[in-house]
C-alpha cells in the first residue's frame, strides 16, 4: 500500500498554446491536510480536473491510493469526495436527496453514515429542505458531507471558503481542519486566500506557471530567514550602521515603497533584540519593530516572482 | 441501472414544467371541448343525409349516427393534436434539458467527478426520459378519454375515422367500445415510443450545449422541418421519407384501427425509431466519455 494518498508525476496539459500544467508533480501523504496555492492562472482547477477525471492530461501519470486514475477512473475515485469549482446541487430537491442522488448512496449503512455526517456538519435539521433555500454557508457544508459520502477517504476541496462572510470562513476553516483528527480523512484544498491556507493545512504545494515550485510539510516550507520590520529615524544611516555591525549575518536589507521609512531586515537567526539595541545605542529613535507575520505570503510572493512593496534592494 | 433510472425520474419530477404542461394540456382540453361541440353540431346537421344514404346493413348497425360522435371519438379526436403537436413540444424539453441542464447547473461535474460510468449516466437518462414521456401519453390519454366520456358520453358502436398525414391513407371502420378503448391505448403506447425516438434528436444535442432552449429548438426545429417536408414534398422526397423523423409516427394513426393495422409498416417505423435512438444515444456515450469538464 502506498503512503501516498495522490501522487502526480510530470503532468503536463496544454489548451491550445497556452500549457495550463507544465510537469508538476506532488505527492499528498496520507491523513494531511493538503493545500495547493497559487496566482491566476497557474494550474490549481486544472490539476483538480486532472486528479477527478475530469480532464485527461497530454502526458505524466495521476494515481489515486496507487491506482492509475486515467487508465481506472472509477476504481481509483471510488473513495475520493471532489467538489470542483463552487458547490452545485438540484435545487428543487432536498439535501437529502441530492446527497442520495450525487453519492449515489444506498442502504441501511449508507443512511446512517449520512445521518451522522449532517450531524458532524451541522446541517442534520436541513436535511429536509430544498437546496434553494441554503446560504452559500450551507452549501458548502452540505458540499464537505457530499464529498465525505458513501466512504470517502480523500476529500478534494476547491476554494471552499470563496464567498463566504468572515463568520462562515471560521465555520468552514474549523470544519475541515477537524476532518482529518475526527475522520482519519485526508483533504486537499485549493485557495489563493493564503492565510486560510496557513491556518487549515498541514502540508503545502505551491503552484505557479502549471509548475510546483514549493511543496511539503508548512513548517519546513516556511522555515525560512527570519525577517524584521524596523521604523528608525534616518533610515539610510541605520541601514548602513546595521550592515556595518552586523556584516554577513544579514542577508538582505530592502527599504519598504509601501510603508516610508521602513526597513525590511532578513537576517540569518532571530535577533530583533540586537538590531534594536544597536540602532538605540548609536542615537536612532526605533518607533516600530516587529517580525514580518505573514511567512507564507512573503514566501508565496518570492516563489511565484512577485515583488511587494519593496523600493530597492541592498545585498549583504 | 435501476438506481440511476429512479435517480434520474426523481430529478425530473422535481422540475417546474410539469406545471406548465398540465396548463398546457387543460387549455388544449378546453379548446378541444369547445371545438368538437362546434363539430357535433355541425355532424347533427349532416346526419339526416348520411342515414338516407346509408345502406340497409349500416343503417341496421348504426341506427343513430349522433352517438358515433361520442366522448371516445373525442379522444381519439383530441389526441390527434395533442400527440402531433403539444406532446413532441413537452417530450422536446425533457430531452434537451436532461444534459445540457447538468452541464449548466455544474451538477454534471460533481457527478463525473467521483469516477460513475458516464455511459450508464447517458443510459439512464435516455430510459427517464422515454418513461417520463409514457408516464404523460398515459395520463393525457386517460384524462382526454375522461373528460370526452363526461361532457359526450360513451356509445357501443365506435366509427375510427382519422385523420392521417396528406398522403396516407385515412382510415374508417366500426368496431365495439372495448375495441376502440383497446386500440385507442395501444395507440398512446406506440406513440410514447415515438416520442422518445423524436426527443431523441434533442437529447443528443443537449451533450453539445449548455442550455436547455437550445437543446429543445433544436430538436423541434429538426422535427418541424422533417414534418413540413413530408406534408409539402411528399412525392420528391420519397427516397428519403422512410428516415424522416416525422416517419416514425405514421404508425400511430394506424393503431386505432386494431383489426386493419399493416404491421409490416410498423415494423419499418420502430426500425426507423431503432435507428435514431442508436445513433442518438451513442453520440451523447461517446462525446461523455472523451469530452473534458
Amino acid at each position: 500500500m502506498s503512503d501516498y494518498v495522490l501522487t502526480v508525476e510530470n503532468v503536463v496539459k496544454s489548451f491550445g498554446k497556452f500549457r495550463a500544467l507544465d510537469g508538476a508533480s506532488l505527492a499528498i501523504p496520507k491523513g494531511c491536510i493538503f493545500g495547493i496555492i497559487g496566482p491566476n492562472g497557474a494550474g490549481k482547477s486544472t490539476l483538480l480536473r486532472i486528479v477527478t477525471s475530469l480532464a485527461h492530461p497530454d502526458s505524466g501519470r495521476v494515481t489515486v491510493n496507487g491506482i492509475d486514475v486515467e487508465a481506472y477512473p472509477k476504481k481509483a475515485l471510488k473513495g475520493t469526495g471532489a467538489i470542483v469549482d463552487s458547490p452545485s446541487f438540484f435545487p428543487d430537491l432536498t439535501a437529502r436527496l441530492n446527497l442520495d442522488i450525487l453519492s449515489r448512496g444506498t442502504g441501511a449503512r449508507y443512511r446512517k453514515r449520512r445521518d451522522e455526517l449532517a450531524e458532524y456538519t451541522g446541517i442534520a435539521g436541513w436535511l429536509n429542505h430544498r437546496v434553494r433555500e441554503f446560504s452559500l454557508g450551507m452549501k458548502q457544508r452540505l458540499a464537505i458531507t457530499l464529498a465525505l459520502l458513501p466512504d470517502s477517504e480523500f476529500v478534494i476541496l476547491d476554494e471552499p471558503t470563496n464567498g463566504l462572510d468572515p463568520s462562515g470562513i471560521v465555520d468552514i476553516r474549523n470544519l475541515i481542519r477537524n476532518l482529518g483528527a475526527d475522520l482519519g480523512t485526508t483533504v486537499l484544498v485549493t485557495s489563493h486566500m493564503l492565510g486560510e491556507i496557513e491556518k487549515i493545512c498541514s502540508n503545502i504545494a505551491i503552484l505557479n506557471h502549471g509548475k510546483i515550485a514549493a511543496q511539503g510539510p508548512m513548517e519546513e516550507i516556511l522555515r525560512r530567514s527570519p525577517v524584521t520590520l524596523i521604523r528608525a529615524t534616518e533610515p539610510d544611516r541605520a541601514e548602513l550602521l546595521l550592515k556595518e555591525t552586523f556584516g554577513p549575518r544579514i542577508l538582505s536589507i530592502r527599504r519598504m515603497d509601501d510603508t516610508p521609512g521602513v526597513l525590511r531586515v532578513e537576517t540569518e537567526s532571530e535577533c530583533a533584540a540586537a538590531l534594536n539595541e544597536t540602532l538605540v545605542k548609536n542615537g536612532f529613535q526605533v518607533s516600530m519593530l516587529e517580525n514580518e507575520p505573514d511567512r507564507l505570503e512573503r514566501l508565496f510572493l518570492e516563489l511565484t516572482g512577485k515583488e511587494s512593496g519593496v523600493r530597492n534592494e541592498v545585498k549583504s | 441501472m435501476i438506481l440511476s433510472i429512479y435517480h434520474e425520474i426523481v430529478k425530473m419530477a422535481s422540475q417546474k414544467k410539469h406545471y406548465i404542461m398540465l396548463i398546457g394540456f387543460a387549455f388544449l382540453m378546453v379548446l378541444m371541448v369547445f371545438v368538437y361541440w362546434k363539430f357535433q353540431n355541425r355532424f347533427s346537421d349532416m346526419t339526416g343525409g348520411m342515414v338516407n344514404g346509408m345502406s340497409p346493413l349500416m343503417k341496421v348497425m348504426v341506427p343513430d349516427p349522433m352517438k358515433l360522435c361520442d366522448g371516445l371519438m373525442f379522444a381519439r379526436f383530441s389526441c390527434q393534436i395533442l400527440f402531433w403537436v403539444v406532446m413532441p413540444i413537452f417530450a422536446f424539453m425533457f430531452a434537451g434539458e436532461s444534459i445540457a441542464c447538468e452541464q449548466q447547473d455544474g451538477t454534471l461535474r460533481a457527478y463525473l467527478s467521483r469516477g460513475f460510468s458516464r455511459t450508464q449516466f447517458v443510459i439512464a437518462k435516455f430510459i427517464a426520459v422515454f418513461l417520463v414521456i409514457l408516464f404523460y401519453s398515459m395520463l393525457f390519454a386517460a384524462l382526454t378519454m375522461l373528460i370526452g366520456i363526461v361532457f359526450f358520453g360513451i356509445s357501443k358502436m365506435q366509427i375510427t375515422l382519422f385523420m392521417g398525414i396528406p398522403g396516407e391513407f385515412p382510415t374508417a371502420g366500426l368496431v365495439s367500445a372495448k375495441k376502440a378503448i383497446a386500440s385507442y391505448y395501444l395507440a398512446t403506447v406506440y406513440s410514447a415510443f415515438a416520442m422518445s425516438a423524436i426527443s431523441s434528436v434533442s437529447f443528443m444535442i443537449s451533450v453539445f450545449v449548455k442550455r436547455m432552449t437550445v437543446a429543445a429548438t433544436g430538436g423541434l426545429v429538426f422535427f418541424f422541418v422533417s414534418l413540413i417536408m413530408q406534408l409539402a414534398f411528399s412525392d420528391l422526397i420519397e427516397d428519403i421519407r422512410p428516415f424522416l423523423i416525422t416517419r416514425v409516427m405514421d404508425g400511430y394513426s394506424q393503431m386505432f384501427t386494431i383489426d386493419a393495422v399493416n404491421w409490416d409498416s410498423i415494423i419499418k417505423s420502430f426500425a426507423v425509431m431503432c435507428l435514431y435512438w442508436s445513433v442518438c444515444v451513442t453520440v451523447p456515450v461517446v462525446m461523455l466519455n472523451i469530452k473534458e469538464y
